[in-house]
């Protein structure tokens, strides 16, 4: 199967039970949990079901393209379910089957990940989901997101699509997958990646790293005091990637870090927080959805 | 009567490093329930995996016994008016127990005589009580993590999925948050039936045991181990995993399987704790060596059936390689360099906004390390300055970058590979211990010395500015580098005084401009040091508020201190020194600013005799401090005793002359001074006197 045909069997999938087919959010993400649709979409009591493909970016996870499994831009396939339905870990299962894979035949963990996105003030528990000790998923249930505790709890499924990909093709490396007939996964990000990595790890320029973090995050305090929730929440994503920069970089210590991922946290939480007031300013008038 | 009991939760699979925990501690919890409960049983038994909790309980009492119970009523006053006659309020109450007014007792309690029925309780049947029993049961395990997953705010420590409980071959009909349990189990998730029926805890055992689910955790781990033995036999080896690594294993799975697993020979030539961490951490794989050679195979486990096709094995091989890969990239980058150039490279990396970089920081580790190595009598000066200014270098190698773990092992081994003397490689890895509670302290004094500096430097420079820990909040484990820094100088008996160290190296943190002061970090760590004593050295809380109060900066002295009160306290010429001393110490209390007096000024015969006493030992004192002649020190303050209490008894302190007064006030504060040689002795609890002192605010609960 193509890596383009994996990625539209899951759009099918979830489609057929009953998600919203969202689109990428175009903003610089580390994971698809920062798109408006999970951050936002999890807060509040309506339900919400909802799947896309994200683009996402780990800048200290690129190898230049020379590890067969580590990238530092790829695509993860979110789903979000809100509720999180009781046959979660069958959906999931299902899913899996439903591209081909039969797990019968690997070693299939659900392996303890306790998720935690700190620059999100976000937590869950859950697995990742190890195929032949490949992790190829995050399973978790949601508790708080923007240090708001959840209700009701949402399932989040998300799909490492190279590494799933990798095991229907059976290829050694994610640049070898067939994206289609005639081009591979290489063929479309290889110099992408080298390109990216060389940036990321040897000549991004930390001092104008440092100056846009500043400047966005000071962006982002000013769409709060207008009430201006997504704008503010677009330039809070903009400092969590210039952190992820900034760390590639190696430009920030261990003590740093925590100040630094602090900055980003508070505010999230402050998105989270303009966001639930407005859901409540509008419960008292009539229902209303997620924009995003 | 009795019947077998069995209860199994369900759950969406359990982190396996907890599960022994949970599934013990059920059976506990079980066993408690059914003894409050009056129900007999012959034994309870735990079986426990990552997708269930099982309790059996054997030979569970069918009833519990009916026992008698004396209800309490109205007040003797309430239930007869003055002529003896019953009210209605006596008669109300023995009508709701189903009694006339003369079965009543009348029993004296503290507040006065009541009337009191005495009530037969019927047992209950035990499958009824169970119906109540059971979801207490199992909102009583405490977990050490615990998450929602529906509306009904249940919590646990995965989601919930099934309630199966048979009471012989009854099945227990019990609600618990949304679900209801049900005599039905489910197998293992691929290899099972989803819904198995069960109406028999023996057919329940049967059924797991056919559809892949071992339930018996030793049988789990003994499959493990036996695997791995074999594995090692046939290569003529160790495998190198862990007890808790084995256990933790075989609580991952329901029926482990082994499969063996090989990757390319070139892998070799990486270090083999690099080689262990991939495969261990990373993959709960488990490497073998020959003596101190790794070999190139490893064992994981699958869940389910052997792997008849080899597609597991070529899978497990693909994410060895890939990693092993992603390893010796990380090696083979970082080792084109000296560490000494990464050492450089520190220049360019925050440590923290207001402490500068981290070469900022090593150039203060430097300074403290060497100081503390004269200090310390350590001969290694210029190792112990070489492995300061290596010691943090490779954070910024890309092998710690992976394995944040490896710090200090990684430079342990690039120093050696760079030919660097094996005594700074070894300071290296040893600097950062002792890194959590129960750690050794670093063997050799080049580590000793770096190790100290390191945790001083960033203790003193986090409190400087302020960044102190506070309540349960220590995000930079404050308390955990001050207590290391404590254990050092006490097994290592170091003759140090930590906190004259601190102030001569004051000028290291000039930079900061205004800063917090060193008084606010003599009181941390005397905190700290409070602590590691009382709970490390069980030294009693009162003898450490005595030698604490001085403030001694030398920590091994104060515990040679501590430990030569606590052999004298029993003794009676000491309980009543510290009768006397207390006194000399209570009224000087808010005057300790007086220090000037005049012996010419004293007018009392037993002044004069407590003057001269004190000279005396005063200059015998000051022989033996330097030599930490406690007992000796001892011997010489208790022949103060008589002098005081005649004293006391004489001389009006608090005389309304002002100058006298105060003349004598002084003189005071020079005898308690003298005490102080070894502490505030009226802290100390002995029989016919209560010290005042307050205890400090980390104190323990008297038991």
């Amino acid at each position: 199967m193509y890596f383009q045909d994996l990625l539209l069997r899951l759009e099918e999938f979830w489609r057929s039970q009953g998600c919203l087919i969202q689109q990428p959010f175009d903003i610089e993400v580390g994971a698809g949990t920062f798109h408006p649709s999970t951050f936002f979409g999890v807060l509040g009591p309506k339900p919400w079901k909802v799947a896309y493909v994200q683009p996402s970016r780990r800048p200290v996870d690129g190898r230049y393209g020379d590890n067969p499994l580590r990238m530092a831009f790829y695509y993860q396939y979110q789903v979000i379910l809100k509720p999180a339905p009781d046959d979660l870990q069958d959906l999931y299962l299902e899913s899996l089957a439903y591209l081909g894979l039969d797990v019968r035949k690997h070693d299939f963990k659900f392996e303890k990940d306790d998720w935690k996105s700190p620059t999100q003030g976000a937590w869950g528990l859950g697995w990742q989901v190890a195929l032949d000790g490949m992790e190829v998923s995050q399973f978790t249930y949601f508790q708080q997101m923007g240090g708001i505790d959840l209700n009701p709890v949402t399932g989040e499924l998300t799909y490492g699509t190279e590494r799933l990909s990798m095991f229907l093709q059976g290829v050694e490396s994610a640049f070898d997958l067939k994206w289609n007939s005639d081009h591979t996964y290489g063929d479309v990000l290889l110099e992408y990646e080298k390109d990216r990595c060389a940036y990321n790890f040897e000549k991004s320029t930390a001092e104008m790293l440092f100056k846009a973090f500043d400047l966005y995050e000071a962006e982002a305090k000013s769409c709060l005091k207008n009430n201006l929730v997504y704008p503010a929440y677009e330039c809070t994503c903009k400092c969590s990637n210039l952190f992820n920069l900034l760390d590639a970089r190696r430009a920030i210590s261990v003590t740093e870090r925590e100040r630094f991922m602090q900055r980003v946290q508070d505010l999230s939480k402050n998105c989270a927080r303009a966001y639930v007031k407005r859901l409540k300013a509008a419960e008292a008038s009539e229902p209303a959805q997620p924009a995003l | 009567m009795s019947r077998d009991f069995l209860l199994e939760i369900g759950v969406e699979e359990i982190p396996p490093k907890v599960v022994p925990e949970l599934g013990q501690q059920l059976a506990t919890l079980a066993q408690e329930l059914f003894r409050e409960n009056r129900l007999e049983f012959e034994s309870v038994n735990a079986y426990y995996g990552p997708r269930r909790l099982t309790v059996l309980a054997k030979n569970l009492s069918e009833q519990q016994p009916d026992i008698e119970r004396e209800v309490k009523g109205p007040a003797k006053k309430a239930g007869f008016d003055p002529q003896g006659l019953p009210t209605k309020a006596a008669e109300g109450f023995a009508r709701s127990k189903g009694l006339s007014v003369s079965d009543l007792m009348v029993k004296k309690t503290d507040e006065g005589e009541y009337l009191y029925a005495r009530e037969l309780v019927k047992g209950q049947r035990t499958p009824e009580l169970l119906i109540e029993l059971l979801p207490a049961l199992i909102k009583k395990v405490s977990l050490p993590e615990t998450m929602r997953w529906d509306d009904s705010g249940l919590r646990f420590i995965r989601p919930i999925r099934w309630l199966l409980a048979l009471y012989g071959e009854e099945s227990i009909k019990f609600t618990l948050g949304r679900l209801e349990s049900a005599p039905a189990t489910q197998g293992n998730r691929f290899f099972g039936q989803r819904k198995i029926s069960v109406k028999t805890i023996s057919e329940y055992f049967e059924k797991l045991e056919a559809n892949g689910v071992i339930y018996d955790q030793a049988k789990r781990l003994q499959i493990v181990k036996d695997a791995l033995l074999q594995h090692a036999a046939q290569f003529k080896a160790k495998h190198t995993a862990t007890e808790s690594l084995l256990e933790e294993i075989a609580n991952q799975m329901e029926h482990p399987t082994a499969v063996l697993g090989k990757f390319p020979q070139e892998y070799l030539s990486l270090p083999k704790e690099v080689l262990a961490s991939t495969l261990i951490e990373h993959q709960k794989f488990v490497p073998f060596v020959t003596g101190d050679q790794a070999l190139p195979y490893f064992v994981g486990f699958r869940d389910g059936p052997e792997d008849t096709e080899g597609t597991i094995k070529a899978g497990y091989e693909r994410i060895v390689k890939a990693r092993l890969f992603d390893a010796r990239f990380f090696f083979e980058n970082d080792r084109k360099r000296k560490l000494s150039d990464f050492a450089k490279d520190l220049r360019s990396v925050v440590y923290q906004e207001k402490l500068g970089t981290i070469w900022d920081k090593v150039e203060r580790t430097r300074r403290w390390a060497v100081e503390i190595g004269k200090r310390a009598g350590f001969e290694q000066l210029p190792e112990i300055d070489k492995t300061a200014f290596l010691c943090k270098a490779d954070l910024v190698t890309a092998m710690v970058g992976e394995f944040p773990d490896l710090e200090g092992i990684v430079g342990d081994i690039y120093a050696t590979l760079d030919r660097e003397p094996s005594e700074v490689a070894q300071g290296i890895r040893e600097h950062y211990l002792p890194k959590n509670a129960g750690d050794p302290i670093p063997e050799s004094v080049v580590g000793t010395a770096v190790s100290l500096a390191d945790k001083l430097d960033t203790v003193v420079s986090s409190l400087l500015i302020g960044d102190a820990p506070t309540g349960s909040r220590d995000p930079f484990g404050l308390r955990r580098k001050a207590n290391g820094v404590i254990k050092i100088a006490l097994e290592r008996e170091l003759n140090i005084d930590f906190f004259q160290l601190m102030r001569d190296t004051e000028e290291l943190y000039s930079f900061l401009g205004k800063h917090k002061g060193f008084e606010s970090i003599e009181e941390f760590f005397s905190e700290r040091l409070y602590q590691v004593l009382l709970q490390e050295c069980n030294v009693p809380y009162d003898i450490l508020n005595a030698v604490l109060a001085t403030r001694d900066g030398n920590f091994a002295r104060v515990l040679r201190k501590a430990r030569s009160l606590e052999k004298i306290r029993g003794q009676k010429e000491f309980t009543e020194l510290v009768i006397g001393f207390s006194r000399a110490r209570n009224i000087t209390q808010g005057h300790s600013s007086i220090k000037e007096f005049d012996s010419q000024l004293f007018k009392d015969e037993a002044e004069r005799d407590l003057w001269r006493a004190y000279l005396k030992a005063e200059s015998q004192i000051a022989k033996l401090a330097p030599k930490e002649d406690y007992a000796g020190i001892i011997e010489q303050l208790l022949k103060l005793k008589a002098p005081i209490d005649t004293y006391f008894d004489a001389v009006l302190v608090m005389a309304p002359d002002r100058e006298l007064r105060q003349n004598r006030l002084g003189f005071l504060n020079k005898l308690v001074s003298l005490f102080f040689t070894l502490g505030d002795l009226s802290k100390i609890v002995v029989e016919g006197q209560t010290p005042e002192t307050e205890l400090k605010k980390n104190a323990p609960r008297k038991s």
